[in-house]
């Protein structure tokens, strides 16, 4: 007969209890506002969508891919070492940013950035090798690109504008068609060609450290304007309006035609020569260390500026208004005629001989830290104003003046040198020399 | 789908209603599996079922966003005698014990052993939402039916909720 063991009561003992809770995060949609972050050593891919505001970032070691769509708002950013790709759609605004590296090592390998939007589209990336940019907008966008070796960019946009920007060490080409306003400009290290046509209104400007070539014609309003190290070129038509304006170390050359409004600006180092004729308004304005000439002649209203190192003159002939300003270190001549009013403004180191006549107003001023002249006469209205840190004249009269012939004096108030013309001017040293309307020595 | 696998910051023997004064004594030894345990205070004099052995305030929280879908509780429990069954496996939520009782007639092995409760379609006829989960007051009580022992070696279950 079995015998049974007793057993002692219950001893229950707990050693360790842990709870496990399953759960699910929804999909990323918001009407509202939406934010969508990822990050990974592998691929990253984030698809979005909501109504107001979305902002899509992700960040990858190999790859990665960002879509998303918003009906007002919508960025995007990715970061990658592989390859990247960014799509989106907006139907308000849409900024889309993003950069690759593929390789470890120096070399970056390629970027390409596509956007489409019903209302404004920015699109912009850098690439060390290769950027494409594209893009498609209904009424205007923006598109910016910096790449070492090559940089295109694509667009168009219908109705309103286009608007594009880029830079690149090698080769840079830009261009862009449009209906009715484009704007295209860009920077290169070597050559750089930005060409635009647009009906009514155009805009073409750029830089380059070699050869720069900046051309545009359009029925209504155009504007040039560029800078290069070594030679600039810079020409405009227009039968409307028209903005040219540049710098240049060496040789720079500007000319305008417009039957409308006209602006002429630019500085060089070494030679400058402005040019305009219109037959509204003429506002031209340069800087030259050496030599430097403005003339201008218009029907309407003319404003002429520039400052030079050694010689400058300024003149123009307008039926309506005149402004000319200038600066120069030695000589300044400054003379104006108008048939209504007349503005004329200058400062000198050394010299400076401001005279004017005008029917029926007239503004001289003028500031020179030596010896400062200013003489004005005109019918019936004129006012005179000068400074200078040494000497300062000021003549004036009521009596028109039929004739001016400008007195140059130095330092010692010694006159130098007249001219019937306000264009001959001699300064200090023997590398000067007078010069007339026609840049020809004296 | 995600699963956040923690464990509850705070243990305490709380008073059961009929459990004729059998508590838990040192209820913090049921937080880690260290063969360091939560055991009575006393030795049962009559078949009865235990105080709660209350586990609240989840150690890790939930996501921003979380859904809840499934509540797994997992007890490592043993008894040496071989004499002790659930009585009582129910979740605390705002605080409030509540929900299905998940307690199993199986008794209590004499080792230790992973015994669950609940699975990750489980909500166990409860809808908590992620805030009351990541608050102090969610967990679960543990309360389990013990008996004074005897030749056999049968176990009463007095049962009770």
């Amino acid at each position: 007969m079995p015998i049974s063991t007793p057993l002692g009561p219950s001893a229950p003992q707990i050693d360790a209890i842990t709870v496990e809770i399953t759960y699910t995060i929804p999909q990323a949609t918001a009407s509202v506002n939406l934010t969508v972050g990822a990050s990974a050593s592998g691929s990253v891919l984030a698809n979005a969508n909501a109504s107001a505001a979305l902002i899509l970032t992700a960040s990858a070691t190999t790859g990665g891919a960002i879509n998303g769509a918003a009906s007002a708002n919508l960025t995007v950013a990715a970061d990658a070492i592989g390859v990247r790709i960014v799509n989106a759609s907006a139907s308000a605004l849409l900024t889309l940013s993003a950069s690759a590296l593929v390789s470890s090592g120096a070399a970056f390998g390629a970027l390409t950035l596509n956007a489409s939007a019903s209302g404004s589209l920015k699109v912009a990336g850098s690439g060390s090798v290769a950027l494409t940019l594209s893009a498609i907008a209904a009424s205007s966008f923006v598109k910016l690109g910096t790449a070492a070796a090559l940089l295109n960019l694509d667009a168009s946009a219908t109705p309103s504008g286009i608007l594009r920007g880029a830079t690149a060490a090698a080769n840079l080409t830009a261009s862009a068609a449009a209906n009715p306003t484009r704007y295209t400009y860009g920077a290169a290290s070597v050559p750089l060609t930005a060409s635009a046509s647009a009906n009514p209104n155009r805009t073409t400007y750029g830089t380059a450290s070699v050869p720069l070539t900046v051309s545009s014609s359009a029925s209504g309003a155009k504007t040039s304007y560029g800078t290069a190290a070594a030679l600039l070129t810079v020409s405009a038509s227009a039968g409307s309006a028209r903005l040219v304006a540049g710098d240049g170390s060496l040789n720079l050359a500007l000319t305008a035609q417009a039957s409308g409004l006209r602006t002429a600006g630019s500085s060089a180092s070494a030679s400058l020569t402005l040019s305009a004729s219109a037959n509204s308004q003429v506002p031209q304005y340069g800087a030259a260390s050496v030599v430097m000439s403005v003339t201008s002649a218009a029907n309407g209203s003319v404003k002429a500026a520039g400052s030079g190192s050694v010689l400058l003159t300024i003149t123009s002939a307008a039926n309506a208004k005149a402004t000319i300003n200038g600066t120069a270190s030695v000589a300044l001549s400054l003379t104006a005629t108008s048939g209504s009013a007349r503005l004329v403004s200058g400062s000198g180191l050394v010299v400076l001989t401001v005279s004017t006549s005008a029917t029926p107003t007239r503004y001289t001023y003028a500031t020179a830290p030596v010896n400062l002249t200013v003489s004005a006469s005109a019918n019936p209205t004129r006012v005179t104003f000068a400074s200078a840190t040494a000497a300062l004249s000021l003549t004036a009269s009521a009596t028109p003046v039929s004739s001016f012939k400008p007195t140059f004096t130095d330092s010692d108030g010694l006159a130098f040198g007249n001219a019937s013309e306000g264009l001959t001017l001699s300064p200090f040293t023997t590398a000067l020399a007078f010069k007339d309307n026609n840049d020809e020595s004296i | 789908m995600a699963t956040l696998t923690t464990t509850f910051t705070t243990f305490a023997s709380v008073t059961r209603m009929g459990s004729n004064g059998i508590g838990w004594s040192s209820p913090s030894n049921a937080q880690t599996s260290d063969d360091t345990r939560a055991t009575l205070s006393s030795t049962p004099d009559a078949s009865a079922y235990t105080d709660y052995l209350k586990c609240t305030g989840l150690t890790d929280a939930l996501p921003s966003g979380a859904v809840v879908s499934g509540i797994k509780i997992t007890i490592e429990r043993k008894d040496s005698n071989g004499q002790s069954t659930d009585s009582a496996v129910r979740l605390v939520v705002g605080g409030t014990i509540q929900g299905d009782n998940k307690a199993s007639s199986t008794q209590w092995p004499t080792t230790d052993t992973n015994a669950t409760y609940g699975s990750t379609t489980d909500l166990w006829g409860l809808t908590p939402t992620r805030e009351q989960l990541n608050g102090s007051d969610f967990g679960v009580v543990v309360s389990c039916n013990v008996g004074t022992g005897g030749p056999s070696g049968g176990t009463d279950t007095p049962g009770g909720l």
